[in-house]
């Protein structure tokens, strides 16, 4: 094995970094926090300068606790842009303009149904969306694997019913 | 025996050992029952991941490369930063932060925002017409775009010592959005003035305005073409270009 730590990362990068994008956005709502965390996690591993045993478990593991640290932060940036009138002009930046109504009202019913699942399970389901193995689900979110399939299930069937309900509703 | 909740997902996701895959997939052959819940499961997971999709942005564009050059994290919080020193560029006074210059005033807000605030009261020089401003780490290749052109309004660039780009809006109000590699500047209505520090020590940087691209630095060579004012300042209309 005569690959460098720097091909290696290159790799992992080129195999992880939009897909831990993607998880963190859709878990936060929020992405420019996704973007800084995927990038602060990166960071991370190339400042370790060697590859952990489970790569992916890692990246994940790493980026929540980012995530953990920045909502606290994230809090009082809310705060702040509340007493500043032209805050206005930040709100919308997470939605595209080109993005019609009949979208963001889709939107809007899968965030509320994804909001509305327990934490760990909306976790689960998100990793599993990107393609994480049970291993990396149990190992990132510190599970027993054995418990993965069944609260999986658990998850779709309590998202779907949020869903479905709110479809109902309107 | 039927299968079971962890067993269908299991074998939905090919999580099965060797074995069960085996005793399980005889049985699914020859149970209706089950066959039936394994596609029912398989479409409506199909589906639910389509929903989630609707949640999605673009990622960020980052050069892998710029990850590994950099170890600090500075580069990171510029994006987040950009938002806060805009919000107390115009929150002004309330925050006691009142028109202190770049980049400073980033570390500050930066400090500030992270829970530890500044407690340092030097006060260095005002400028007061200073509406709001950003100072962003520079990489090797940078761009710094100017959303619109304006009616009026022009950005006098200068080289700088510092490893910052250093952006002071003058007299109208923008907003910043930075990434790795670019800064862009959200000028659509907005007749200000603009004041650029460029770090001597990026190889490459490009303004851009609207649909104009203007390279700024290449090397040694700094703003070629651009008449300067009285401080020897390089000056870039920002209204469109005559001709
Ligand atoms: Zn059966």
């Amino acid at each position: 094995m005569s690959r460098s730590f720097h091909d290696a990362f290159v790799e992992l990068f080129d195999g992880h970094f939009e897909r831990l994008f993607r998880y963190l956005d859709r878990l936060s709502g929020d992405p420019d926090l996704a973007a800084d965390i995927a990038q602060e996690t990166f960071m991370k591993l190339h400042q370790r300068g060697s590859l952990p045993d489970a790569p992916g478990a890692w990246l994940v593991s790493v980026a929540m606790n980012l995530f953990r640290n920045a909502y606290a932060t994230r809090e009082r940036r809310t705060r702040l842009l509340k007493v500043v009138p032209e805050a206005a002009m930040f709100a919308d930046r997470a939605v595209p303009p080109d993005r019609g109504e009949e979208s963001r009202v889709l939107e809007a019913r899968v965030r509320r149904a994804l909001d509305g699942i327990p934490e760990r399970e909306r976790q689960m389901l998100l990793l599993r969306a990107e393609g994480y193995s049970y291993r990396e689900i149990a190992e990132a979110l510190g599970l027993q694997e054995s418990s993965v399939g069944t609260l999986l299930a658990r998850a779709k069937r309590a998202f779907k019913e949020l869903y479905e309900d709110r479809a109902d509703a309107s | 025996m039927h299968l079971n909740d962890d067993q269908m997902q299991r074998f939905l996701h090919g999580e099965l050992d060797a074995r069960s895959q085996e005793v399980l997939s005889t049985h699914v052959a020859g149970c209706e029952r089950c066959a039936r819940q394994l596609a029912e499961a398989e479409r409506e997971e199909k589906e639910i991941f389509e929903l989630l999709g609707t949640l999605d942005h673009a990622p960020p564009r980052v050069e892998v490369e710029s990850i590994a050059r950099d170890r600090s994290a500075l580069a990171v919080w510029g994006r987040r930063a950009a938002v806060f020193v805009a919000a107390a560029a115009l929150a002004g006074a309330a925050y006691a932060i009142p028109g202190s210059p770049l980049p400073t005033l980033v570390d500050r807000v930066a400090q500030w925002i992270a829970g530890e605030p500044s407690t340092t009261s030097e006060e260095t020089e005002v400028a007061p017409r200073v509406t709001s401003g950003i100072a962003v780490p520079g990489q090797a290749r940078f761009a710094i775009v100017f959303a619109a052109e304006q009616k009026s309004g022009v950005a006098a660039l200068s080289p700088g010592d510092g490893p910052n780009v250093v952006v002071r809006a003058f007299g109208g109000t923008v907003t910043f959005t930075t990434d790795i590699d670019r800064l862009t500047i959200d000028n659509r209505e907005s007749s200000a003035d603009y004041e650029i520090e460029i770090p001597r020590d990026i190889s490459f940087c490009e303004v851009s305005i609207g649909a104009r691209r203007i390279v700024v630095k290449d090397g040694e060579s700094f703003a070629t073409g651009l008449v300067t004012d009285e401080r020897g300042r390089f000056l870039l209309p920002l209204t469109a270009a005559k001709n």
